[in-house]
């Protein structure tokens, strides 16, 4: 379906928990695609299964107890979900890579920064340790850590907020993966730092070559950084378009809601919440699963809508576009 | 590090000066008195009160307290009343039979306990799970001395493999040592083994929750690696203190052990000297394990803050 | 509480561990009827028989019954655990809040006086004490009571510390109600679960102490039906019945492994934030 360009393409994954109280369907049906060197926003409420797209990619969660992943992850045209750990542990960090929400809890407290990092190199080339600990200075001074040599000494507990996330993304490049999922990266930090942050991201993303999804709940971050955005709800993706696209023509009533209920500078208008709350993940409706908070909702919607072509590069999951045909 | 430990053993003072003066005033409470003990039922006014001019026991019990302490920090801790053998010398000869068992009873619970607790976690609700909360239930439950009884029933009396009681010196045997050692460190180290093991398994539950264990895997740490290096090598800190406190106990059980395996260490002497009322032998003893007692807290404290960086000294 | 009660109840072997503790509790309050024999009595007949008919767990050296007197010890153990624990909970709690909710100089003195007895082993503090006040059963209780205090006044003295400058004591203060008040009234009810879990738990040391105490000939009358007594007289005479060994032991731990286990149980359910934390 597509060409060279695509480097990571999620197909129907699934990812169901088996609890004592019922099944648990996180992510229920998600198709993505990734280009080479793009930025991917992947937009969804707290509990859409954001998260959990992730984790399910870099294969951390799938192998446990009540674990149940199905579905297609390829990377560069290979099937994560049918590699073993081994060949896992042997991808991880060096192809692709994960950072996540908390940088204050993503470092490990016993141990220096600078041998954190070096650790990456050491794992996955054979270099030797003081090559690896070159690579890992580098690496601080190439994300913005001042006096690195002096810093590498460092533990976790000496570094600051922004400080500890712009180490792990150095930890999570290191070794230049084509891919790199960066889970809520700047929720944790202040604003200001929010902002350098994701100025790194891109920097690297145009120095490395790194393809990147960014996963944030919020849309004032997808405008800044995102060439396209994905949209998810209740375990699926509902909305897929360029970002400038998505902004100025949003198709899914949950996309338009969703951007209603942002503020505009200048505008003084109410923002307008989405009335309800999503559904329950043990108990999805049958047909789609926003239209019980739809505005729209017509008949139909008691049918699970696929993820259909509307426009150029723009799929929207959503019985309305057919309806006004 | 040098002034943590200097502060550590300024704050140590005032307690240890608390020990001595429990050591000193506890057994002038004692009913009955040496005296008595030693001339038996028929003595004269006379010699008791010579007897007790020789022990000092004629002064104000202040004054006695700083002539004892002051005798004590010259390396004078009396003589026994029975034996007449000089305090310091019994226990300087029996401390290496306790010291020997602690340190058996200690290995056998990190080398059982540590790997059993990981293996739990990591296997969380699994059978080795199960098998390992059986073990750290019955390890906390069972009384050393029962224990100590049965493996006796067992593996004495019933299979004849190994002896059980007495003491022979690692020096001049050590094999033979080993066999008389064996079972005095099973039973007093299972209790200890326990708990080790329960802190493990909660310690090393918590941390592979961490999100650093999580960062671990998706940078490609292999598994074994991440379970060892990120997550135990953080889980250790507190596995460090438990065991800690648990070797200042064993000097207590080493007291119910050593009188059931004949084991002339610290704590028999210390039982003999409470059942004959030997004032001397009782401060000395009492005064020396509870001495042991806080170094080995203080060992533990500096080995914690040696571990975990954001201790600061 | 409810919900206390359902967390609780569907920790299987904490319900084990509660059952347990309500047959000795049966057993030590019928005493008198459950034992077949007279726990004192001495059958010349009986002497070291084994296990059987006539005597259900046997009977030891001096031919009375294993069974009864197992039945009689648990008077023994739940009594001395009931007065210890109390003793060493009421202390210890008043001990622990004073210093805590005053600070000052008097939590100085209580926490030097609590560091000083936490450096001797707790068997060594009882048998010192014992050896002061000489063999009994009200003897044993006041040792262990004595030893146990210190744990309860820190666990007190630190659960005070983390509420007394709460919300609610504040508004308490603020609309004068009194020191003494604001303590039983306003802090304790808020520092009850530690204090309940430990208590639970203390039992179990309690009952421990006391078997430790009576075998080291150091506890209880010597010729009452103890199960440490009973235990250090089998140690002599394992090699010609194992019973007079084995069974006072099971009793001993199968108590304390209740208490274990009850306690670990109530801590789950109190704080489910602690939940399986070992220590």
């Amino acid at each position: 379906m597509n060409d060279q360009n695509t480097i990571l393409r999620v197909e129907d994954l699934r990812v169901r928990f088996r609890t004592r109280r019922g099944d648990v369907r996180a992510v229920d049906g998600v198709n993505l695609e990734l280009n080479r060197g793009e930025i991917l926003g992947l937009v969804g409420e707290s509990g859409c299964g954001k998260s959990v797209t992730a984790q399910a990619v870099m294969r951390l969660i799938g192998d446990g107890r009540g674990e149940e992943v199905s579905g297609r992850v390829e990377l560069d045209g290979e099937d994560l979900l049918q590699k073993s750990e081994k060949e896992m542990t042997k991808l991880r960090g060096r192809r692709i890579s994960m950072i996540f929400q908390d940088p204050m809890t993503s470092l490990n407290p016993v141990y220096t920064v600078g041998n954190q990092i070096a650790e990456v190199p050491l794992l996955h080339e054979k270099v030797t340790r003081r090559d690896a600990y070159a690579r890992a200075v580098g690496m601080l001074e190439t994300v913005g850590i001042p006096s690195p040599k002096e810093r590498a000494r460092r533990f976790p507990h000496e570094f600051s907020g922004g400080m500890r996330q712009r180490s792990v993304i150095a930890m999570s490049l290191c070794c230049k993966p084509e891919v790199l999922i960066a889970d809520e990266p700047t929720t944790a930090l202040d604003v200001t730092i929010q902002a350098q942050i994701l100025d790194l991201l891109q920097d690297l993303r145009r120095d490395f070559g790194t393809a990147i999804i960014l996963i944030t709940h919020d849309l004032g971050v997808v405008a800044e950084v995102c060439d396209r955005v994905a949209i998810m709800y209740a375990g699926g993706i509902v909305e897929q378009a360029p970002a400038g696209e998505l902004f100025r023509k949003p198709r899914h009533p949950y996309t338009q809601g969703l951007l209603a209920s942002l503020p505009k500078i200048g505008d003084r208008g109410i923002l307008k919440a989405i009335e309800g709350r999503p559904p329950d993940l043990m108990n999805l409706p049958e047909g789609c699963r926003f239209a019980p908070r739809c505005p729209h909702a017509f008949g139909k919607c008691s049918e699970y809508p696929p993820l259909e072509r509307v426009a150029e590069e723009h799929d929207a999951a959503c019985w309305l576009e057919k309806k006004h045909e | 590090m040098l002034k943590y430990t200097l502060r550590r053993l300024v704050i140590a003072l005032p307690v240890l000066l608390g020990i001595s003066v429990i050591a000193f005033f506890i057994v002038r409470l004692v009913p009955g008195d040496t005296v008595t003990a030693l001339l038996g039922a028929h003595y004269s006014e006379a010699e008791a009160e010579a007897l007790r001019q020789r022990l000092g026991l004629d002064q104000p019990l202040p004054v006695q307290y700083v002539i004892w302490l002051g005798n004590v920090l010259s390396g004078d801790f009396g003589q026994s009343a029975f034996t007449g053998e000089p305090v310091l010398e019994a226990i300087l000869n029996r401390l290496p039979v306790t010291i020997q068992l602690v340190a058996i009873s200690i290995c056998f619970a990190v080398f059982v306990a540590v790997p059993l607790g990981v293996m739990a976690a990591v296997g969380r609700s699994g059978r080795t799970d199960f098998f390992a909360t059986l073990f750290g239930l019955l390890g906390i439950s069972i009384p050393g001395f029962w224990l100590g009884v049965l493996l006796i029933l067992l593996f004495s009396l019933t299979l004849g493999w190994l002896p059980s009681g007495g003491f022979v010196s690692l020096w001049d045997d050590p094999i033979a040592n080993f066999r008389h050692m064996i079972l005095p460190g099973l039973s007093l180290g299972m209790a200890v083994a326990a708990v080790v093991m329960r802190m493990t398994r909660s310690t090393m539950l918590e941390v592979l929750n961490e999100e650093y264990i999580k960062m671990a895997r998706a940078k490609g740490v292999p598994k074994r690696r991440t379970i060892i290096r990120h997550a135990l090598r953080n889980a250790l800190i507190p596995i460090i203190t438990i065991t800690g406190i648990q070797a200042g106990y064993l000097l207590g059980g080493s007291i119910v052990i050593e009188q059931i395996f004949s084991l002339p260490g610290i704590g028999l002497l210390a039982l003999q000297a409470i059942t004959n009322r030997d004032y001397a032998l009782v401060q000395g003893t009492v005064l020396f394990i509870a001495l042991g007692f806080m170094v080995i807290n203080l060992l533990v404290d500096l080995i914690y803050a040696w571990l975990d960086p954001r201790i600061k000294y | 509480m409810n919900d206390v009660w359902y967390r609780f109840s569907r920790n299987k072997l904490a319900v084990f561990g509660l059952v347990v503790i309500g047959l000795y509790l049966v057993c030590a309050l019928g005493a008198r009827w459950i034992a077949p024999y007279d726990p004192y009595e001495m059958r010349v007949e009986s002497v070291l028989r084994e296990p059987g008919a006539e005597h259900w767990l046997g009977a030891d050296p001096f031919g009375r019954d294993m069974f009864s007197r197992i039945v009689h010890g648990s008077r023994i153990s739940l009594r001395v655990g009931l007065i210890a624990v109390s003793i060493a909970l009421s202390a210890g709690t008043v001990l622990g809040m004073l210093a805590g909710y005053f600070g000052r100089w008097i939590d100085g003195l209580l926490s030097r006086v609590v560091d000083v007895m936490f450096s001797f082993p707790d068997i060594l503090l009882a048998l010192v004490i014992m050896a002061i006040l000489g063999p009994s059963t009200t003897n044993v209780m006041i040792a262990i009571g004595i030893v146990y205090t210190p744990i309860f006044a820190r666990i007190a003295r630190g659960s005070v510390l983390s509420v007394k400058n709460a919300m609610f004591v504040e508004a308490a203060r603020a609309i004068g109600v009194g020191h003494f008040m604001i303590m039983f009234r306003h802090i304790l009810p808020n520092i009850l679960a530690p204090l309940i879990i430990q208590t639970t738990l203390s039992f179990a040391f309690a009952i421990l102490a006391e078997a430790a105490l009576s075998f080291l000939g150091l506890g209880v009358e010597p010729d009452a039906p103890s199960w440490g007594i009973m235990l250090n007289e089998g140690k002599n005479w394992m090699e010609h019945g194992w019973w007079v060994a084995v069974f006072p032991g099971v009793a001993i731990t199968l108590a304390v492994l209740s208490f274990n286990v009850v306690g670990d149980g109530l801590r789950d359910a109190l704080d489910p934030k602690l939940r399986g934390r070992g220590d």
